[in-house]
């Protein structure tokens, strides 16, 4: 689990009403990869991180950010 | 098949793929790990290691090579789709090649005191094939391990309303 990273994918994905397959469907990666993500368990590449603010359009900065920054 | 459902369906082939070696590699190591014992035991036994030996080669080859010909194909067929894929199962595939990089080379330290005192009367040949054994060991058990642990991690979603936006 990365404590430095955190991620709000989950409440984008609620927003939108998707699963967590239908996001990975739409930028090209597996559900395993959207999951591990959303726990922290996995941190993803710039890539990734862009890919995912694009198809929410919204800056990357309001998906992740850092833990120690944002207490 | 559109280019969406394409990409999707390539990274998750490519996941199988990952899968599917690390397995092979895994029973590429018991091969070798059968063959490490035919130094130990009998000229009627070593038969029976070596049929045992053949059989594995021949699951490696069914379990992995149409998989990987699937992989193949997927890419001829949309090259641009299948640039640079990333994604958790790939990451930990190269996790697991570091961790098994790092072990063979303490192990080759210990081999180096080992091999004088311990094992000295076995040949070279028992030598690579225990490095060999040892790096493909760890290297698929690591896999494994990361890779399950990251299926354990998982909250199923709620959110889908079959839609997607």
């Amino acid at each position: 689990m990365n404590k430095d990273l955190s991620n709000r994918i989950r409440v984008f994905r609620a927003e939108h009403r998707m699963s967590q397959n239908d996001l990975a469907v739409a930028i090209g990666v597996t559900r395993k990869t959207i999951n591990t993500i959303e726990v922290g368990r996995y941190v993803p590449s710039t890539i990734i991180a862009l890919k995912i603010a694009r198809y929410f359009k919204v800056p990357v900065e309001d998906i992740f950010s850092l833990t120690a920054l944002s207490d | 098949m559109n280019t969406r459902q394409m990409k999707v369906s390539f990274a998750e082939q490519i996941d199988r793929m990952m899968q599917r070696i690390a397995l092979g590699v895994f029973l590429v190591a018991i091969t070798y790990g059968l063959s490490i014992a035919e130094f130990f035991v009998s000229t009627q036994t070593n038969e029976i290691l070596n049929n045992v030996m053949r059989v594995l080669g021949v699951g490696i080859l069914v379990l992995v090579l149409p998989q990987f010909l699937k992989f193949l194909m997927m890419k001829h067929k949309n090259r641009e789709a299948c640039k640079e894929p990333e994604g958790f199962v790939i990451e930990m595939f190269d996790k697991a090649t570091g961790k098994a990089f790092q072990f063979t080379f303490l192990f080759l330290v210990f081999l180096e005191f080992a091999s004088d005192s311990l094992l000295s009367h076995l040949p070279g040949e028992f030598f690579i094939k225990l490095i060999i054994m040892v790096t493909l060991t760890i290297f698929s058990l690591t896999f494994f391990f990361l890779n399950r642990a990251g299926d354990a991690a998982g909250q199923e979603d709620e959110f889908s309303n079959g839609d997607t936006p």
